[in-house]
């Protein structure tokens, strides 16, 4: 880990989806962003921000007509001896993108109940991506299976593998999922919304598991939500989009301390407090994701930003990188955002909430 | 498992009890009756009373329709009134021609529509797909005589690729153990009955299996598309599983499920398709002795055939149901 190339660093990444009749759709929009291991770097934004396309782009699993990828997305596959092996997602051929798939990233979807084979058996699924790719076969595949199974939290593996999805509870799906996410420890793994369809106890146990597996086997875990108490919790780094482009990229301490990007601002505010004062309304961002003007002439977001000036609409707005002493917080160096008029020390949300058990993370003292 | 299967068969009795009371009810409401296609024209009024009393019919419905009970109870379902033997004798003497015929069919729509459509939904939009796709839709509109007659003429008499009638050659020697020529033929390994049996099977079987087989294509083609957005296609390409696995494992077993329903449905169709096939091709089956108890009026045969053929039909699906909970977990949990 000690190498100063990342794992995967993804270049000016643009999705395009050209439909007959109906002219073409810039899904993503030139995002860049790198993942180191043992991090967990947050995409965040609201539906239609293009994060999952992100992500299947990054899988190879969009499909092959009517998309256009464009960009860059260069994961280091092996750093055993000097030489320094490179791929890029987005080029290499399918046949060998299906040998990578599951041995160097691995991906945990949003719905486990029909992210699962109804009429295959749990064991199957799992044993399948051993045999694949690790070659185990018979009871030696079923056995690290259960033990797979068991590593991410299933009692009774052994009688798990012979049932079907439908027998499993919500979260064992997802668990299951994992399992077979992690069974060829991957060096990436992306989560898309992987808590979406759980219950909040069960999310929490999720979120822990995927926690865990970052720092125990020091993989990188791209983890895409809207939920930003997810992010709080979870994300080393983030990156909040919008209409495809980053809008804010930052460190989470910078991020929810010092959040300059408008739509940032807007999505911490717009989160349920606990401390308001009752009968309280929340304060959504207003208007919705459909109402945006495209990027080449001005700010996506202006025509639902509060504070948005003729400035606005000039052209694109550029990345820029915040002055060191801008950014509150140290680490503050890596925080860019793409505003011409941004914020500085917005009062979304005080320390106290940062630092409160539910939002920084560290519960695992209390569920011990 | 077996509760499941008791319970099915249970369910025969109410379902042929109430076909038998609708048959006797329609049966008897057709204008005519045995008197007429039994006698000359020139019978007088009085010998066809005569012949309406000794057969019985003269009696009140209810009458008629308990003595029937009584002895289909004794395993008696009548005597034909145009053979004068028992019906049960004359069904199995013509139902097995009707059976490798339909099983013909059946293997023919099964083996040439999954790949098609399964090709069809892999390739859509290309030549291949749009072909599938007209081509089921000629196979559904296309009466199966007018077929049968074109198989008949272009392939049996102009080009005399195939025989044009039958069962068999005539002359050809067999031994008859099952009633089934071909079965028979394998059993006692006489070669040159079972290519020449297949040979007679070919295109009756072709006729009758258009329309299960475009069905069938429309079915797959339709069941594979569906599939293939499913998440759980997309779950197991993350695996990056091979190609494959991820064809044969996720997609087809979860896209022949709704197939597997269409076939059992298909398979009683079958049997009223036979009748139209059997009669193009003088192919000795029940078809054509149906239609010929239909212009008789022959009350006995024609209850007792719809009934016999009825309960086939429950057989098939019950072994189309326990095939799909084999097939679907989800089912058998319930």
């Amino acid at each position: 880990m000690s190498s100063s190339t990342p794992l995967l660093a993804v270049d000016e990444l643009s999705v395009v989806f050209h439909r007959k009749g109906h002219g073409e759709t810039r899904a993503v929009d030139g995002v860049s962003f790198s993942l180191e291991e043992g991090r967990v770097t947050g995409l965040v934004g609201e539906s239609g921000c293009g994060k999952s396309v992100t992500s299947l782009a990054l899988m190879g699993l969009l499909p092959e007509r009517g998309v256009k990828v464009g960009g860059s997305a260069v994961m280091r596959l092996s750093d055993e001896g000097e030489d320094l092996v490179e791929a890029d997602l987005l080029k290499v051929s399918q046949r060998r993108m299906r040998d990578l798939r599951g041995t160097q990233l691995a991906m945990i979807f949003q719905d486990p109940l029909s992210s699962l084979n109804p009429v295959v058996p749990i064991g199957v699924q799992v044993t399948e991506i051993l045999k694949r790719h690790r070659g185990m076969r018979g009871a030696a595949a079923r056995k690290e299976a259960a033990d797979l199974l068991y590593r991410v939290g299933i009692p009774d593996p052994t009688r798990r593998l012979n049932e079907y999805p439908h027998q499993l509870s919500g979260g064992m799906r997802q668990r299951a999922l994992i399992a077979m996410a992690v069974a060829c420890k991957p060096r990436l793994m992306i989560a898309d919304e992987p808590t979406t369809a759980l219950d909040v106890t069960i999310q929490a146990q999720i979120l822990e598991l995927l926690k865990d597996l970052v720092t125990e086997e020091g993989t990188a875990l791209l983890m895409i939500t809207h939920d930003l108490g997810v992010v709080a919790g979870l994300c080393d780094d983030i990156n909040v989009l919008y209409a495809g482009r980053a809008v804010e990229t930052a460190e989470r301490g910078p991020l929810f301390a010092d959040p300059t990007h408008p739509y940032t601002v807007g999505l911490l505010g717009s989160i349920p407090r606990l401390d308001a004062p009752r009968g309280e309304p929340l304060t959504p961002v207003r208007g919705s994701v459909n109402d945006n003007i495209a990027w080449a002439d001005g700010c996506a977001f202006a025509p639902r930003c509060d504070h948005y000036t003729m400035e606005c609409l000039q052209g694109p707005p550029q990345l820029v990188r915040m002055a060191d002493g801008e950014s509150g917080s140290p680490g503050g160096a890596g925080h860019v955002h793409r505003c011409v008029n941004p914020i500085s020390h917005a009062d979304v949300v005080d320390r106290a909430v940062l630092e409160s058990p539910a939002v920084a993370g560290d519960d695992e003292e209390e569920r011990g | 498992m077996l509760r499941f299967i008791v319970r099915r068969l249970l369910q025969l009795i109410p379902t042929l009890g109430g076909l038998s009371i609708l048959l006797f009810v329609w049966l008897q409401r057709l204008p005519g009756g045995p008197e007429y296609a039994l006698l000359p024209d020139d019978a007088t009024a009085e010998q066809r009373a005569a012949l309406r009393r000794s057969l019985g019919l003269d009696e009140p419905l209810a009458v008629q329709y308990l003595t029937f009970l009584r002895r289909i109870v004794q395993g008696d379902l009548g005597t034909s009134l145009q053979t004068s033997r028992p019906v049960l004798d004359e069904f199995f003497l013509r139902f097995p021609a009707t059976f490798e015929l339909a099983v013909t069919a059946m293997l023919i729509a099964v083996t040439l529509g999954l790949p098609l459509g399964y090709l069809a939904a892999r390739k859509r939009g290309t030549v291949l797909d749009f072909a599938a796709v007209g081509g089921s839709l000629l196979g559904i509109c296309t009466p199966v005589f007018f077929l049968a007659f074109i198989l008949k003429v272009v392939f049996a008499e102009n080009l005399g690729l195939f025989p044009s009638a039958f069962r068999l050659s005539p002359g050809l020697s067999r031994t008859d153990i099952t009633g089934f020529v071909v079965l028979d033929g394998l059993m006692t390994r006489e070669w040159d009955v079972v290519t020449d049996a297949l040979a007679h099977l070919v295109l009756p079987g072709l006729a009758l299996a258009s329309i299960p087989l475009a069905v069938i294509t429309r079915m797959t083609r339709a069941s594979v598309l569906e599939v293939m957005g499913e998440d759980y296609v997309r779950t197991a390409n993350a695996k990056g599983l091979h190609r494959t696995t991820v064809r044969t494992r996720h997609v087809l077993r979860n896209a022949l499920l709704p197939v597997v329903t269409a076939v059992g449905l298909l398979a009683g169709s079958l049997f009223a398709g036979a009748v139209l096939t059997e009669s193009v091709f003088a192919f000795p089956g029940i078809g054509s002795f149906v239609y010929a108890a239909t212009q008789t009026r022959d009350y006995p045969v024609l209850t007792g055939f719809i009934l016999l053929i009825a309960t086939m039909y429950v057989f098939i699906n019950l072994l189309v149901d326990i095939s799909y909970s084999l097939l679907d977990p989800r089912v058998r949990a319930q």
